[in-house]
Protein backbone atom coordinates (compact mmCIF):
# COMPACT_ATOMS: atom_id res chain seq x y z
CA UNK A 1 0.00 0.00 0.00
CA UNK A 2 2.73 2.45 0.93
CA UNK A 3 4.54 1.48 -2.23
CA UNK A 4 1.45 2.32 -4.22
CA UNK A 5 1.15 5.60 -2.33
CA UNK A 6 4.66 6.70 -3.13
CA UNK A 7 4.23 5.61 -6.71
CA UNK A 8 1.08 7.71 -6.99
CA UNK A 9 2.84 10.67 -5.42
CA UNK A 10 5.64 10.41 -7.90
CA UNK A 11 3.20 10.12 -10.77
CA UNK A 12 1.15 13.14 -9.75
CA UNK A 13 4.33 15.16 -9.17
CA UNK A 14 5.65 14.22 -12.60
CA UNK A 15 2.42 15.08 -14.39
CA UNK A 16 2.47 18.44 -12.61
CA UNK A 17 6.02 19.38 -13.58
CA UNK A 18 5.50 18.13 -17.13
CA UNK A 19 2.51 20.47 -17.30
CA UNK A 20 4.93 23.24 -16.30
CA UNK A 21 7.23 22.38 -19.22
CA UNK A 22 4.20 22.23 -21.50
CA UNK A 23 3.14 25.69 -20.34
CA UNK A 24 6.61 27.04 -21.17
CA UNK A 25 6.48 25.38 -24.60
CA UNK A 26 2.96 26.60 -25.48
CA UNK A 27 3.68 30.20 -24.39
CA UNK A 28 7.07 30.16 -26.12
CA UNK A 29 5.63 28.84 -29.36
CA UNK A 30 2.74 31.33 -29.31
CA UNK A 31 5.11 34.27 -28.84
CA UNK A 32 7.44 32.95 -31.57
CA UNK A 33 4.56 32.57 -34.06
CA UNK A 34 3.21 36.04 -33.22
CA UNK A 35 6.65 37.49 -33.96
CA UNK A 36 6.69 35.67 -37.32
CA UNK A 37 9.82 33.75 -36.46
CA UNK A 38 12.05 36.37 -34.86
CA UNK A 39 15.16 34.34 -33.86
CA UNK A 40 15.53 36.31 -30.61
CA UNK A 41 12.07 35.08 -29.59
CA UNK A 42 12.76 31.37 -30.19
CA UNK A 43 10.32 29.20 -28.16
CA UNK A 44 13.16 28.02 -25.90
CA UNK A 45 14.41 31.57 -25.25
CA UNK A 46 10.91 32.59 -24.10
CA UNK A 47 9.66 29.37 -22.49
CA UNK A 48 12.81 28.50 -20.52
CA UNK A 49 13.08 31.72 -18.42
CA UNK A 50 9.34 31.45 -17.76
CA UNK A 51 9.65 27.94 -16.30
CA UNK A 52 12.84 28.85 -14.40
CA UNK A 53 11.04 31.91 -12.94
CA UNK A 54 8.12 29.80 -11.75
CA UNK A 55 10.52 27.30 -10.14
CA UNK A 56 12.21 30.16 -8.26
CA UNK A 57 8.82 31.54 -7.17
CA UNK A 58 7.50 28.24 -5.79
CA UNK A 59 10.94 27.39 -4.42
CA UNK A 60 11.24 24.05 -6.20
CA UNK A 61 14.76 22.75 -6.72
CA UNK A 62 15.92 21.95 -10.23
CA UNK A 63 16.56 18.25 -9.66
CA UNK A 64 12.99 17.60 -8.50
CA UNK A 65 11.71 19.38 -11.60
CA UNK A 66 14.16 17.63 -13.93
CA UNK A 67 13.54 14.09 -12.66
CA UNK A 68 9.78 14.71 -12.82
CA UNK A 69 10.25 15.38 -16.54
CA UNK A 70 11.67 11.92 -17.23
CA UNK A 71 8.93 11.13 -19.74
CA UNK A 72 9.97 14.08 -21.94
CA UNK A 73 13.61 13.00 -21.81
CA UNK A 74 12.56 9.50 -22.71
CA UNK A 75 10.87 10.78 -25.88
CA UNK A 76 14.19 12.20 -27.10
CA UNK A 77 15.43 8.69 -28.03
CA UNK A 78 12.65 7.76 -30.48
CA UNK A 79 12.66 11.35 -31.81
CA UNK A 80 16.36 11.06 -32.67
CA UNK A 81 15.56 7.87 -34.59
CA UNK A 82 12.67 9.71 -36.28
CA UNK A 83 15.14 12.19 -37.84
CA UNK A 84 15.92 9.40 -40.32
CA UNK A 85 12.52 9.93 -41.96
CA UNK A 86 13.00 13.49 -43.34
CA UNK A 87 16.66 12.69 -44.04
CA UNK A 88 15.79 9.62 -46.14
CA UNK A 89 13.77 11.85 -48.48
CA UNK A 90 16.92 13.83 -49.33
CA UNK A 91 19.16 10.87 -50.12
CA UNK A 92 18.08 10.73 -53.78
CA UNK A 93 19.48 14.23 -54.42
CA UNK A 94 22.88 13.15 -53.22
CA UNK A 95 24.77 11.26 -55.96
CA UNK A 96 25.48 14.02 -58.55
CA UNK A 97 26.53 16.50 -55.88
CA UNK A 98 28.38 14.00 -53.76
CA UNK A 99 31.83 15.61 -53.97
CA UNK A 100 30.73 19.05 -52.87
CA UNK A 101 28.40 17.76 -50.17
CA UNK A 102 30.95 15.30 -48.76
CA UNK A 103 33.80 17.85 -48.78
CA UNK A 104 31.69 20.54 -47.12
CA UNK A 105 30.32 18.23 -44.45
CA UNK A 106 33.62 16.47 -43.69
CA UNK A 107 35.95 19.49 -43.73
CA UNK A 108 33.39 22.17 -42.80
CA UNK A 109 31.86 20.18 -39.97
CA UNK A 110 35.29 19.42 -38.55
CA UNK A 111 36.31 23.07 -38.86
CA UNK A 112 33.16 24.28 -37.04
CA UNK A 113 33.94 22.08 -34.04
CA UNK A 114 37.72 22.44 -34.19
CA UNK A 115 37.49 26.23 -34.33
CA UNK A 116 35.31 26.36 -31.19
CA UNK A 117 37.60 23.94 -29.34
CA UNK A 118 40.71 25.89 -30.33
CA UNK A 119 39.15 29.06 -28.94
CA UNK A 120 38.09 27.21 -25.79
CA UNK A 121 41.77 26.34 -25.29
CA UNK A 122 42.83 29.94 -25.96
CA UNK A 123 40.23 31.35 -23.55
CA UNK A 124 41.27 28.68 -21.07
CA UNK A 125 37.74 27.70 -19.98
CA UNK A 126 37.14 24.87 -17.50
CA UNK A 127 37.28 21.35 -18.86
CA UNK A 128 33.61 20.79 -18.07
CA UNK A 129 32.65 23.88 -20.11
CA UNK A 130 34.80 22.68 -23.00
CA UNK A 131 33.10 19.25 -22.91
CA UNK A 132 29.74 21.02 -22.88
CA UNK A 133 30.36 23.20 -25.95
CA UNK A 134 32.14 20.71 -28.21
CA UNK A 135 28.91 19.52 -29.88
CA UNK A 136 27.69 23.08 -30.49
CA UNK A 137 26.99 22.84 -34.23
CA UNK A 138 25.08 19.57 -33.98
CA UNK A 139 21.31 19.30 -33.84
CA UNK A 140 20.20 19.13 -30.19
CA UNK A 141 19.03 15.49 -29.87
CA UNK A 142 22.34 14.27 -31.27
CA UNK A 143 24.32 16.91 -29.34
CA UNK A 144 22.71 15.74 -26.10
CA UNK A 145 23.68 12.13 -26.88
CA UNK A 146 27.28 13.12 -27.71
CA UNK A 147 27.63 15.39 -24.65
CA UNK A 148 26.33 12.60 -22.41
CA UNK A 149 29.05 10.33 -23.81
CA UNK A 150 31.71 13.01 -23.31
CA UNK A 151 30.61 13.70 -19.73
CA UNK A 152 29.62 17.36 -20.31
CA UNK A 153 26.67 19.24 -18.84
CA UNK A 154 23.38 18.59 -20.62
CA UNK A 155 21.94 21.75 -19.07
CA UNK A 156 24.67 23.78 -20.78
CA UNK A 157 24.86 22.15 -24.22
CA UNK A 158 21.19 22.79 -24.99
CA UNK A 159 21.66 26.54 -24.52
CA UNK A 160 25.00 26.49 -26.39
CA UNK A 161 23.37 24.76 -29.38
CA UNK A 162 20.48 27.22 -29.31
CA UNK A 163 22.74 30.30 -29.27
CA UNK A 164 24.87 28.78 -32.07
CA UNK A 165 21.78 28.39 -34.23
CA UNK A 166 20.65 31.96 -33.60
CA UNK A 167 24.09 33.42 -34.37
CA UNK A 168 24.18 31.27 -37.51
CA UNK A 169 20.98 32.54 -39.05
CA UNK A 170 21.77 36.13 -38.07
CA UNK A 171 25.08 36.23 -39.96
CA UNK A 172 24.65 33.63 -42.74
CA UNK A 173 22.94 35.87 -45.31
CA UNK A 174 25.60 38.58 -44.94
CA UNK A 175 28.36 36.00 -45.48
CA UNK A 176 26.55 34.58 -48.54
CA UNK A 177 26.30 38.09 -50.00
CA UNK A 178 30.00 38.84 -49.51
CA UNK A 179 31.20 35.45 -50.77
CA UNK A 180 28.62 35.44 -53.60
CA UNK A 181 27.07 32.09 -52.68
CA UNK A 182 23.84 32.47 -54.65
CA UNK A 183 22.98 28.79 -55.18
CA UNK A 184 20.33 28.05 -52.57
CA UNK A 185 21.36 24.40 -52.40
CA UNK A 186 24.74 25.44 -50.94
CA UNK A 187 23.17 28.11 -48.77
CA UNK A 188 20.94 25.41 -47.28
CA UNK A 189 23.79 22.95 -46.82
CA UNK A 190 25.93 25.52 -44.97
CA UNK A 191 22.99 26.62 -42.80
CA UNK A 192 22.32 23.00 -41.83
CA UNK A 193 25.95 22.24 -40.96
CA UNK A 194 26.56 25.40 -38.96
CA UNK A 195 23.13 26.22 -37.49
CA UNK A 196 21.40 22.77 -37.34
CA UNK A 197 17.60 22.79 -36.83
CA UNK A 198 17.33 26.58 -36.41
CA UNK A 199 19.21 27.08 -39.67
CA UNK A 200 17.03 24.43 -41.30
CA UNK A 201 13.84 26.18 -40.18
CA UNK A 202 15.20 29.40 -41.71
CA UNK A 203 16.18 27.56 -44.90
CA UNK A 204 12.64 26.19 -45.29
CA UNK A 205 11.34 29.78 -45.07
CA UNK A 206 13.45 30.57 -48.12
CA UNK A 207 12.41 27.54 -50.22
CA UNK A 208 11.72 23.79 -49.90
CA UNK A 209 14.88 23.07 -51.87
CA UNK A 210 17.04 25.18 -49.57
CA UNK A 211 15.36 23.47 -46.59
CA UNK A 212 15.98 20.00 -48.02
CA UNK A 213 19.72 20.69 -48.38
CA UNK A 214 19.80 22.15 -44.91
CA UNK A 215 18.20 18.97 -43.52
CA UNK A 216 20.87 16.99 -45.32
CA UNK A 217 23.70 19.15 -43.96
CA UNK A 218 22.31 18.97 -40.44
CA UNK A 219 21.84 15.19 -40.50
CA UNK A 220 25.18 14.34 -42.09
CA UNK A 221 27.08 16.71 -39.81
CA UNK A 222 25.36 15.18 -36.77
CA UNK A 223 26.54 11.73 -37.82
CA UNK A 224 30.04 12.90 -38.76
CA UNK A 225 30.57 14.91 -35.56
CA UNK A 226 29.49 12.02 -33.37
CA UNK A 227 32.16 9.91 -35.10
CA UNK A 228 35.15 12.26 -34.89
CA UNK A 229 34.40 14.15 -31.67
CA UNK A 230 34.82 11.46 -28.96
CA UNK A 231 38.34 10.45 -30.09
CA UNK A 232 39.27 14.13 -30.64
CA UNK A 233 38.14 15.02 -27.11
CA UNK A 234 39.97 12.01 -25.67
CA UNK A 235 43.09 13.43 -27.33
CA UNK A 236 42.54 17.04 -26.15
CA UNK A 237 41.33 16.50 -22.59
CA UNK B 1 2.79 1.47 -34.31
CA UNK B 2 5.23 4.07 -35.58
CA UNK B 3 6.51 4.65 -32.05
CA UNK B 4 7.07 0.92 -31.78
CA UNK B 5 9.14 0.94 -34.99
CA UNK B 6 11.19 3.88 -33.69
CA UNK B 7 11.72 2.18 -30.32
CA UNK B 8 12.78 -1.07 -31.98
CA UNK B 9 15.42 0.82 -33.98
CA UNK B 10 16.56 2.70 -30.88
CA UNK B 11 16.87 -0.63 -29.09
CA UNK B 12 18.82 -2.16 -32.01
CA UNK B 13 21.07 0.92 -31.99
CA UNK B 14 21.71 0.56 -28.28
CA UNK B 15 22.53 -3.12 -28.68
CA UNK B 16 24.89 -2.33 -31.57
CA UNK B 17 26.58 0.47 -29.57
CA UNK B 18 27.04 -1.86 -26.62
CA UNK B 19 28.25 -4.79 -28.68
CA UNK B 20 30.71 -2.81 -30.80
CA UNK B 21 31.89 -0.82 -27.76
CA UNK B 22 31.88 2.43 -29.72
CA UNK B 23 31.19 5.85 -28.25
CA UNK B 24 28.17 6.62 -30.43
CA UNK B 25 24.76 7.27 -28.85
CA UNK B 26 22.42 4.27 -29.34
CA UNK B 27 19.53 6.34 -30.76
CA UNK B 28 21.92 7.78 -33.38
CA UNK B 29 22.95 4.31 -34.55
CA UNK B 30 19.25 3.40 -34.61
CA UNK B 31 18.63 6.46 -36.79
CA UNK B 32 21.40 5.35 -39.18
CA UNK B 33 19.90 1.86 -39.45
CA UNK B 34 16.45 3.26 -40.18
CA UNK B 35 17.98 5.71 -42.69
CA UNK B 36 19.68 2.88 -44.57
CA UNK B 37 16.47 0.84 -44.58
CA UNK B 38 14.32 3.74 -45.80
CA UNK B 39 16.87 4.71 -48.47
CA UNK B 40 17.03 1.14 -49.77
CA UNK B 41 13.24 0.82 -49.64
CA UNK B 42 13.01 4.13 -51.51
CA UNK B 43 9.43 5.07 -50.65
CA UNK B 44 8.07 7.14 -47.79
CA UNK B 45 5.90 5.21 -45.32
CA UNK B 46 2.82 7.30 -44.48
CA UNK B 47 2.34 6.05 -40.93
CA UNK B 48 5.98 6.65 -40.07
CA UNK B 49 5.88 10.11 -41.68
CA UNK B 50 3.03 11.38 -39.55
CA UNK B 51 4.36 10.23 -36.18
CA UNK B 52 7.91 11.31 -36.97
CA UNK B 53 6.71 14.77 -37.92
CA UNK B 54 4.68 15.03 -34.73
CA UNK B 55 7.69 14.09 -32.62
CA UNK B 56 10.08 16.39 -34.49
CA UNK B 57 7.70 19.34 -34.21
CA UNK B 58 7.68 18.92 -30.44
CA UNK B 59 11.46 18.82 -30.06
CA UNK B 60 11.47 22.24 -28.38
CA UNK B 61 9.18 20.87 -25.66
CA UNK B 62 11.64 18.06 -24.92
CA UNK B 63 14.47 20.58 -24.59
CA UNK B 64 12.74 22.78 -22.05
CA UNK B 65 13.77 20.72 -18.96
CA UNK B 66 17.54 20.69 -19.74
CA UNK B 67 17.46 24.36 -20.88
CA UNK B 68 15.85 25.38 -17.59
CA UNK B 69 18.96 23.91 -15.98
CA UNK B 70 20.99 26.76 -17.52
CA UNK B 71 19.42 28.97 -14.82
CA UNK B 72 20.58 26.67 -12.03
CA UNK B 73 24.30 26.31 -12.79
CA UNK B 74 27.18 27.05 -10.41
CA UNK B 75 28.83 30.49 -10.03
CA UNK B 76 32.02 28.92 -11.37
CA UNK B 77 30.32 28.29 -14.71
CA UNK B 78 28.48 31.61 -14.87
CA UNK B 79 31.83 33.38 -14.55
CA UNK B 80 32.84 31.77 -17.84
CA UNK B 81 29.75 32.88 -19.74
CA UNK B 82 31.44 35.89 -21.43
CA UNK B 83 34.17 33.60 -22.82
CA UNK B 84 31.59 30.97 -23.74
CA UNK B 85 29.42 33.44 -25.69
CA UNK B 86 32.47 34.90 -27.46
CA UNK B 87 33.57 31.39 -28.47
CA UNK B 88 30.11 30.53 -29.79
CA UNK B 89 29.80 33.79 -31.73
CA UNK B 90 33.28 33.84 -33.31
CA UNK B 91 33.31 30.07 -33.88
CA UNK B 92 30.00 30.09 -35.72
CA UNK B 93 30.85 33.12 -37.88
CA UNK B 94 34.25 31.63 -38.75
CA UNK B 95 32.66 28.29 -39.66
CA UNK B 96 30.13 29.89 -42.02
CA UNK B 97 32.78 32.02 -43.76
CA UNK B 98 35.07 28.99 -44.07
CA UNK B 99 32.34 26.78 -45.56
CA UNK B 100 31.18 29.49 -47.97
CA UNK B 101 34.73 29.77 -49.34
CA UNK B 102 35.10 25.97 -49.38
CA UNK B 103 31.88 25.54 -51.39
CA UNK B 104 33.05 28.18 -53.87
CA UNK B 105 36.29 26.29 -54.48
CA UNK B 106 34.82 22.77 -54.60
CA UNK B 107 31.53 23.48 -56.40
CA UNK B 108 33.35 25.89 -58.74
CA UNK B 109 35.88 23.27 -59.81
CA UNK B 110 33.31 20.49 -60.32
CA UNK B 111 31.16 22.97 -62.26
CA UNK B 112 33.93 23.85 -64.71
CA UNK B 113 34.83 20.18 -65.07
CA UNK B 114 31.29 19.30 -66.11
CA UNK B 115 31.27 22.25 -68.52
CA UNK B 116 34.19 20.91 -70.50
Amino acid sequence: MSLLDSYWQQLSLSSWVIALSLLGFVVGRAVYRRSEGNPFLHPLLVGTPLVAGILYLINMDFNTYYSGNGALNWLLGPTTVALAVPLAKQMRQLPPLLITIATTVLIGGFFATGCALAMALIFDVDQIVMLSLAAKSVTTPIAVGITEQLGGLLTLIVMVVLVTGIVGILVAQTVFNYTKITDERWQGLILGISAHAIGTARAFEQSPRCGAFSTLGMGLNGIWTSIFLPPLMAFLV
Amino acid sequence: MALLVLLVFQWLGEIAAGAADIALPGPLLGMLMLLVLLTVYGQPLAFLDRSSNLLIQHLSLMFIPPSVGAFFLSQQIYQQFPSLLTIIFLGTVAAIIFMALLVRVVAGSTQSRSDQ
